[in-house]
């Protein structure tokens, strides 16, 4: 355990530390590059041979325990795979600030929130991450990073308070394994839902999600694509899986509230994510909705479901975090991330388009690739559960999360015809400026790693679920449909290739083109359909246009309502409280400056006043001592 | 020579010395008084590590004696005061330069730090009540340091109520005396103390350390210099009530659990009400003494838990806050400085010129509000979980609430004056002793909160 803790913890947080004294441009990238490196492959090792637990006293019978389970070996290894991919991305960025040095030390405390084994571990190096989501924002923009801040950290205090009652039920700090705690009382229910608001906002989950698509609006691409992307993923999933298959055990209640969320999510994110011009709003808006997908996995309470959950989180990471760095890379030539001014950009970067395509198609669940994968397993999950389930109400709410899953899923689909569209087909309106060229190699290649993985993961999921996520769910994963993706990715691969054949030798001999002529006339030029003007008229529909209108202002928006419920207490705090203390202590003083005055008064110098009173003591004496 | 009386003696002895000296070589003669002090406080370490707690007494009498302990609670008060009082020095040594009287708020800064040093030190009641009002004088000559109406009313109001919550401690002390027949703390040890005695010393510990209700004049301290308010009002001053707390109802007498269980709530509405004030407050100064007044909550609510860990982890509450606080504190001063303003409503778009300011601000508010990996997280979340798990839930709630007042009232402040348009203009930042001593406070929280296991392993060296 002390070679993982030096080498996945210790060394990257040094090397950031290095990064950020030694502001220097080569040194920044290599060293960063070197340190993820090899943390990637020592990660790899740690997964396979975990290590035994050890525990570091902290102080009376607390201790930061360190030790990984079978869960987080797998998410050490896709967590440093991303540290390492978009580090290898970001060489070429501009106005990098200290973003080496973040990424390092986000690296390091993410492996090390994975390593902990016990609660107060975890509890800081998550909240480890928030500090340095808000300093990866703030290269973008003060105010989206404030927005940030404030939402994760009002989720991760109540992940703490969570975790304090857990740790008070239980009267242990140390993180079950298994044999969680039962849903049955009210102090667990809370402890439940407060650690479900850590993970929801943390994996961007509505209502939570706000600061993800404030986020997409300037933040540099890497940081987006590691952290709402890939990061920040990973870690909530994972809170969320071992929540809901470690901590607690769940009952119906819990799940119908999963799959409710997770429903919900589904739809509402793509749905926004449709009627999107910038593509990282559009981006964001889907990484929203994927997590939905995840979320609903949890709900189904069975082995399926989990390792279904699990495996769209890995497969979401790689996809999403690829399409951010498509765009990316997009933006690198274009200067834009406005849809309506790209556009037939897949003659010019061949390697771009075709990784953006693996990835938006994985997105959407088009088999054999990972995205469907996953939602297969989700959805036989979800339908195992809706049958196993004698209460109606929750069969109910299956039904309607697999309607969702299943709606969402079309969506997902037309939204990205949208993006691929509008990027790399049609006609561009700015191309006749300038011809871009395909971004440089250090930025390509992790885009083709994302997508071989895409593919790898799709085709041969059996191979990676039984090796990596059957030892964690503790059981073999029985699927009831069957599907062969080997066997349907060869025939693809051979139509694909078939068609190839067909377009080389063809395409070599040129084509005839001639202009259309009809009677005397020209005929008018073609029509051309912006893909920005895809899906309008559903804005125009009735229920869905009061949705968008709703949307606009922002009424519904997690952050407003925080800083609301916050400002009005605050107001009514300090008026009712703060200020009736200033003025009850201020009237005391004043009734003490009073008596003075009134005592000021009588002492006026003059002698028949004094005498006055002298005779008024001697008749109050006399009264007092005949009462007697 | 005794370490702890040096670290009396000296700063007061120096106050009048100094005096003597030319003006110009005042402000450097005082901050090196304070250096001075500060090594003295590191003197008394070994020794406690080794013995754990030294009390020596003279002219010993029944009532009075000049009698003093050095422990781990007083060590650690003392260095942590003199350390922060030592980088405020060196930040006023720039802040103050241009005013005309700067000799007076050095004068009285040492004073301040002396009566701070033998309060610490202090082991019979009469002779706290002494420095404690000490420094009380010391505290309202500094607030109405620029002599104007508004400062004079706001001092005036800090010394009253502050002065009224001593004299209900001082009913206490003389009922204590007839009832046990001493004063002396070592004597009074381990034994139970009635709850109309232990409300009565509660009264001064809430007046000086800002707790409801009688917390209404720290915010209009505000008024003072900002190395005063940093030094008197944020980092050590305030902190004598919660010292006197400690020392009273945790190493001393035993209280009873209905006194415990009302300060406890106490605490937790306090921490919620100066939260919610610090959220509705637009001068910047206010904003961050309601926050003071918070924070301090935390640390007296961790201290009434009555449990060792606790105790450990207010002790390090103190210290994260004193750091933090100080800092945000100064950075404020910085800006004020610069724009000639406190209203966060007239001011923007700092982060331009002032971008150092701005980042120890930021590593400052990351350590107030408890973020980790900063020094604040560890006894925030430790206290919170404390608190709970002796089945103070609402109060654990209520601390909870106020961490995200906190959160909310810091990056409003950050905000507002660091972010969106230039309104008042800034002159670019410089090589700066200010600029340093804040960068210092910032890191120093971050890499204490990194290897937390150094202060753990001072305290439990130094503290039984």
């Amino acid at each position: 355990m002390e070679m993982n803790l030096h080498i996945l913890v210790g060394l990257p947080l040094v090397c950031g530390f290095v990064l950020f004294l030694f502001r220097n441009e080569r040194l920044n990238k290599n060293l960063a590059l070197l340190v993820l490196l090899l943390g990637f492959i020592w990660s790899i090792n740690a997964a396979i041979r975990p290590a035994p637990q050890k525990a570091i006293e902290l102080i009376g019978n607390y201790s930061l325990i360190l030790g990984s389970n079978r869960l987080s070996g797998l998410i050490i290894i896709f967590v440093n795979l991303f540290g390492l991919l978009t580090c290898l991305y970001s060489r070429d960025m501009e106005n990098k600030g200290a973003f080496f040095s973040y990424l390092a030390w986000l690296i390091g405390f993410s492996n090390l929130a994975l390593l902990s084994a016990d609660f107060i571990t975890f509890i800081f190096s998550w909240g480890a991450t928030l500090a340095l989501l808000y300093a990866l924002l703030n290269l973008g923009s003060g105010r989206s990073a404030k927005k940030a801040f404030s939402i994760v950290g009002f989720a991760d205090f109540s992940l703490m308070l969570g975790v304090c009652l857990y740790i008070a039920v239980t009267n242990s700090a140390v993180m079950p394994q298994g044999r969680g705690l039962a849903l049955d009382n009210p102090m667990a229910w809370f402890s439940f839902i407060l650690m479900l608001v850590g993970a929801f906002a943390k994996a961007g989950c509505a209502p939570f999600h706000t600061w993800i698509t404030t986020a997409a609006e300037d933040a540099p691409v890497p940081v987006m694509a590691i952290l709402p992307g890939s990061l920040d993923k990973l870690l909530g999933i994972y809170l969320l899986a071992r929540v809901s298959a470690d901590f607690f055990v769940l009952n119906g209640a819990a799940m119908a509230i999963l799959l409710l969320t997770g429903g919900l999510t589904i739809i509402f994110a793509v749905m926004m994510a449709l009627i999107q011009h910038d593509l990282r709003k559009l981006l964001s808006f889907h990484a929203v909705s994927q997590v939905g997908y995840m979320v609903l996995g949890f709900g189904t309470g069975n082995a399926l479901g989990f390792a279904g959950g699990i495996f769209h989180m890995i497969n979401n990471a790689v996809y999403k975090s690829g399409l951010f760095l498509v765009g990316g890379a997009v933006e690198k030539r274009k200067k834009t991330f406005e849809l309506e001014e790209l556009g037939g950009l897949a003659a010019y970067m061949p390697l771009t388009f075709i990784s953006g395509l693996v990835f938006a198609l994985s997105i959407s669940g088009i088999p054999p690739l990972n995205g469907f994968a996953s939602k297969w397993m989700l959805y036989q999950g979800a339908l195992s559960g809706m049958f196993n389930t004698p209460n109606s109400w929750l069969r109910l709410t299956f039904l309607f999360a697999i309607i969702a899953a299943m709606f969402g899923s079309a969506l997902t689909l037309a939204s990205f015809i949208k993006f691929i569209h509008a990027i790399f087909l049609g006609e561009g309106r700015a191309e006749r400026k300038a011809q871009p060229k395909e971004v440089s190699f250090s930025m390509v290649f992790p885009l083709l790693i994302l997508a071989l993985l895409c593919v790898l993961l799709g085709v041969f999921p059996k191979l990676f679920i039984g090796k990596l996520i059957e030892p964690w769910v503790g059981q073999a994963i029985s699927f009831s449909g069957s599907w062969d993706s080997l066997f349907v990715f060869i025939f693809l691969a051979a139509g694909l290739a078939a068609g190839a054949i067909v377009y080389f030798t063809y395409a070599s001999k040129g084509t005839r083109q001639d202009g259309a002529y009809t009677g005397c006339e020209t005929a008018p030029p073609e029509p051309s359909y912006p893909a920005t003007e895809f899906y309008k008229t559903i804005q125009s529909m009735p229920l869905a246009g009061k949705f968008y209108g709703l949307m606009k202002q922002e009424a519904l928006d997690v952050y407003n309502i925080l800083s609301g419920i916050l400002t009005i207490a605050g107001r009514l705090l300090y008026i009712f409280i703060d200020r009736l203390i200033y003025v009850l202590t201020s009237a005391a003083g004043y009734s003490v400056l009073g008596l003075s005055w009134v005592f000021r008064k009588m002492h006026s110098g003059v002698l028949d006043q004094y005498l006055a009173w002298s005779l008024a003591g001697l008749l109050a004496m006399f009264f007092i001592l005949m009462a007697k | 020579m005794n370490p702890a009386l040096g670290a009396i003696s000296l700063p007061i002895l120096g106050a009048f010395i100094i005096k003597a000296f030319p003006k110009k070589h005042k402000p450097g003669l005082s901050v090196l008084t304070l250096f001075a002090t500060f090594i003295l406080c590191l003197f008394a370490v070994p020794p406690v590590i080794k013995f754990k707690e030294i009390i020596f007494q003279k002219y010993f009498t029944d009532w009075f004696s000049l009698s003093f302990v050095i422990d781990g609670l007083s060590v650690f008060m003392a260095g942590v005061s003199s350390f922060v009082a030592l980088l405020i020095g060196l930040y006023s040594l720039e802040y103050m330069k241009e005013y005309a009287d700067k000799d007076e708020f050095y004068f009285w800064t040492l004073i301040f730090v002396g009566a701070m040093m033998g309060l610490v030190f202090s082991s019979n009641l009469i002779l706290i009540y002494c420095f404690w009002e000490v420094t009380a004088v010391c505290s309202w000559k500094l607030i109405g340091f620029y002599r104007k109406e508004k400062d004079a009313k706001a001092a005036d109001r800090a010394f009253l109520v502050t002065f009224f919550g001593a004299s209900l401690m001082l009913l206490g002390i003389v009922l204590i005396y007839l009832a046990y027949g001493t004063l002396e703390l070592s004597n009074l040890k381990t034994q139970a103390i009635g709850n109309l005695f232990a409300f009565l010393l509660l009264g001064g510990i809430i007046s000086k350390s800002a707790q409801l209700p009688l917390h209404t004049w720290l915010p209009d301290a505000g008024v003072a210099p900002t190395p005063v308010t940093a030094l008197l009002h944020a980092a050590v001053l305030v902190k004598i009530g919660v010292y006197v707390f400690a020392r009273l109802f945790y190493l001393t007498f035993i209280p009873t659990p209905v006194f415990l269980n009302s300060v406890i709530a106490l605490c937790a509405i306090t921490i919620v009400v100066a939260g919610g004030a610090a959220l509705v407050e637009s001068n910047m100064k206010r904003i961050l003494a309601y926050s003071t007044v918070s924070q301090l909550g935390y640390i007296i609510l961790a201290f009434s838990l009555g449990t060792d860990l606790a105790f450990k982890m207010a002790m390090l509450y103190i210290l994260a806050h004193s750091l933090a606080k100080a800092g945000l504190f100064l950075c404020a001063g910085i800006v004020e400085h610069k724009t000639g303003t406190k209203d966060i409503n007239e001011l923007g778009g700092l982060l331009k010129t002032m971008p150092y300011t701005g980042t120890a601000y930021l590593l400052c508010a990351f350590a107030i509000i408890g973020i980790p990996p900063f020094l604040g997280f560890w006894p925030k979340f430790m206290t919170v979980l404390f608190t709970v798990q002796q089945g103070h839930l609402w109060a654990g709630i209520l601390a909870i609430a106020g961490a995200l007042f906190t959160l909310f009232y810091l990056m409003r402040l950050f905000d507002r004056v660091f972010l969106g348009e230039v309104k008042i203009k800034a002159a670019e930042e410089s090589r700066s002793l200010m600029v340093t001593v804040v960068l210092a406070l910032g890191i120093s929280s971050l890499l204490l909160g990194l290897g937390i296991k150094f202060p753990l392993n001072f305290l439990q060296a130094v503290v039984r």
